[in-house]
């Protein structure tokens, strides 16, 4: 059966693996072509991987959704971490405290038609990102 | 799932974009003849990416002589799709750029480093024919 | 219920203060349990006959217990199992002795409601055979007593039962890793990794490691990496691949990378991943092409 919504805990790798996969079937579902739902997947895993590598713990939640008149599919992001300080600096594109390219963050909001982040020191991080059918 | 039926939106888009594509001598040639849009780039692409792989297209001309406006959005928006149709394995050549294009281009400082142009269609064949020769890209 | 060695943890006589917290057992609860037991003296081996009536129609009566040596000894586990259950008890010993029993009955795979269709058998028979043995000595509280130190008791095996479960799935993907990247010299001088599924930071390793101990042990010159089974390149995925092709390099060996689908294309770029000097193509065919090219084979069809 079509899921219209799914939340995915981030603990483990085994999570990543899962919410990838989860968010791509979800995606064919709600009717995106396959390179869109593989957009929507890569999304979730670049935001899955973040969380793991930076708060440790977290959630995807991926939906369709009607939404100004228009149907979606979104992914939500959020976590309890550190937080980001400068959001700017941490979307140019070749920025990363990680220890790989920085190009996470820039590249899913390339990729996706409408994006959204939120974060503060010590608050946690949110993401907000949806490609439009 | 990309079927017109699913998406009237597109459809209507399908009837617009005047995208010609034909395959000669084992090269995919793209006619660009209308100035571009949104729409009819994101159509373009999923196209074309798709006609790459079921025609695995190896070498690639882009045909831009059709163009009198490009402006760097746009711009980016093709040298993106190159940069798909590359990394898909093929080579690709852009024609016909306008010298107009070309100053607009240049005076907004757009990177070109990457693009490898001719000014027509025989000239492109040659280089494209050297590359095989070469075994290169 | 089968037989198993029981070894105390350290940590099992907090646990068993921690779950008679949990489940308010006090002193009461386990004295109710006590007059059970003796209400129940030298009626438990028809209480677990019963319970074989119960199991007998059941599949995996037959597959765990039909051969009459190990059903006589399970029989009599089950026996010492309530005689020790209604002692009413709950400390270290009891702790390690039901995570024991978890333990066991995950590692055959008996499935879980089996098992607690089999503890609802139990609490059915006891509170039939306490009612018809005096009714008057026993009531309600008893029942609830029961309940909470069956609960306590069916946690903790539930418990070790899904830590089990985890390591064997956790193994599972383990041997899948194995069998996931299988390097074969498909000709001479040419190796091919076919990458399918989700690429995770183990999984990135195990590419890596596979790949230049082939090249050592082969001395190819070239190698494919073919991703068209690979469900997403993200950053991560593609920097991992990426150095892959520089490390064969280093071995004398081109890293080649095929199965680059329109999907898999758009995203990488969008995603501003420059592959650089890595040679690229949609199709393992045309990868292999380039590949008995880089190697000098010429193949051609049998006019």
């Amino acid at each position: 059966m079509a899921r219209d919504e799914v939340r995915i805990q981030i603990l483990v790798d085994a999570d990543v693996a899962r919410a990838i996969v989860v968010a791509r079937q979800l995606s064919r579902e709600a009717g995106l072509s396959t390179p869109r739902s593989t957009m929507i997947a890569t999304a979730v895993s670049e935001l899955a991987r973040n969380i793991l590598k930076y708060a440790r713990r977290g959630s995807v939640t991926v939906r369709a959704i009607d939404r100004d008149g228009r149907r979606r599919v979104e992914i939500l992001a959020t976590d309890r971490g550190p937080g980001i300080a400068d959001i700017e600096t941490a979307m140019k594109e070749h920025f990363s405290s990680g220890g790989t390219l920085g190009l996470g963050l820039s590249g899913v909001e390339r990729m996706m038609d409408e994006f959204d982040i939120e974060s503060a020191p010590g608050e946690g991080t949110r993401v907000c990102a949806a490609l439009w059918l | 799932m990309s079927d017109a039926a699913t998406h009237p939106a597109r459809a209507s888009v399908r009837q617009v974009s005047r995208v010609a594509m034909h395959l000669t001598r084992g090269c995919l040639i793209v006619s660009l003849q209308v100035d571009l849009s949104d729409a009819i780039l994101v159509r373009l692409r999923e196209d074309l990416l798709e006609r790459v792989r079921a025609d695995r297209v190896k070498e690639m001309i882009l045909d831009v002589a059709g163009l009198e406006v490009l402006d760097a959005r746009d711009f980016e928006e093709l040298r993106r799709m190159l940069r798909m149709v590359t990394i898909m394995g093929a080579r690709c050549v852009v024609v016909g750029l306008r010298p107009g294009v070309v100053s607009a281009l240049v005076d907004l400082q757009v990177d070109l480093t990457e693009i490898t142009a001719t000014l027509d269609m025989d000239e492109a064949f040659r280089l494209l024919e050297r590359g095989r020769r070469d075994g290169t890209r | 219920m089968l037989d198993g060695e029981t070894v105390v943890h350290e940590n099992d006589a907090a646990q068993a203060i921690r779950l008679r917290a949990l489940y308010q057992i006090d002193e009461m609860d386990l004295e109710r349990i006590r007059s059970l037991g003796s209400a129940l003296d030298g009626k438990i081996d028809a209480a677990v006959a019963r319970f074989y009536e119960w199991m007998r129609p059941l599949p995996e009566f037959n597959e765990y217990l039909s051969d009459p040596a190990v059903l006589e000894r399970v029989r009599r586990l089950q026996v010492a199992y309530w005689v020790d259950f209604l002692r009413g008890v709950i400390d270290a010993e009891f702790v390690a002795s039901r995570r024991s029993l978890g333990a066991i009955h995950a590692r055959i795979g008996l499935p879980l409601d089996t098992y607690l269709g089999g503890m609802n058998s139990f609490l059915m028979t006891f509170s039939e055979v306490a009612s018809e043995s005096d009714s008057d000595s026993f009531d309600t509280s008893h029942v609830t007593s029961l309940s909470k130190v069956l609960h306590l008791d069916t946690a903790i095996v539930i418990d070790e039962y899904n830590a089990i479960t985890k390591t064997i799935i956790a193994e599972q993907g383990d041997a899948l890793m194995e069998m996931s990247t299988p390097v074969t010299e498909v000709w001479a001088d040419i190796l091919m990794l076919p990458i399918v599924g989700v690429i995770d930071s183990r999984r990135s390793m195990e590419i890596m490691n596979t790949m230049l101990s082939k090249i050592a042990e082969t001395r190819a010159h070239v190698a494919i990496l073919d991703i068209s089974g690979v469900a997403v390149i993200d950053t991560a995925v593609a920097n991992h691949l990426i150095k892959v092709t520089r490390a064969t390099r280093l071995m004398g060996c081109e890293c080649l990378i095929s199965g680059v689908s329109p999907a898999i294309a758009q995203t990488m770029v969008e995603l501003g991943i420059d592959v650089g000097t890595v040679r690229t193509t949609a199709t393992l065919q045309d990868a292999l092409g380039m590949a008995f090219h880089v190697t000098g084979h010429t193949v051609q069809r049998e006019a």
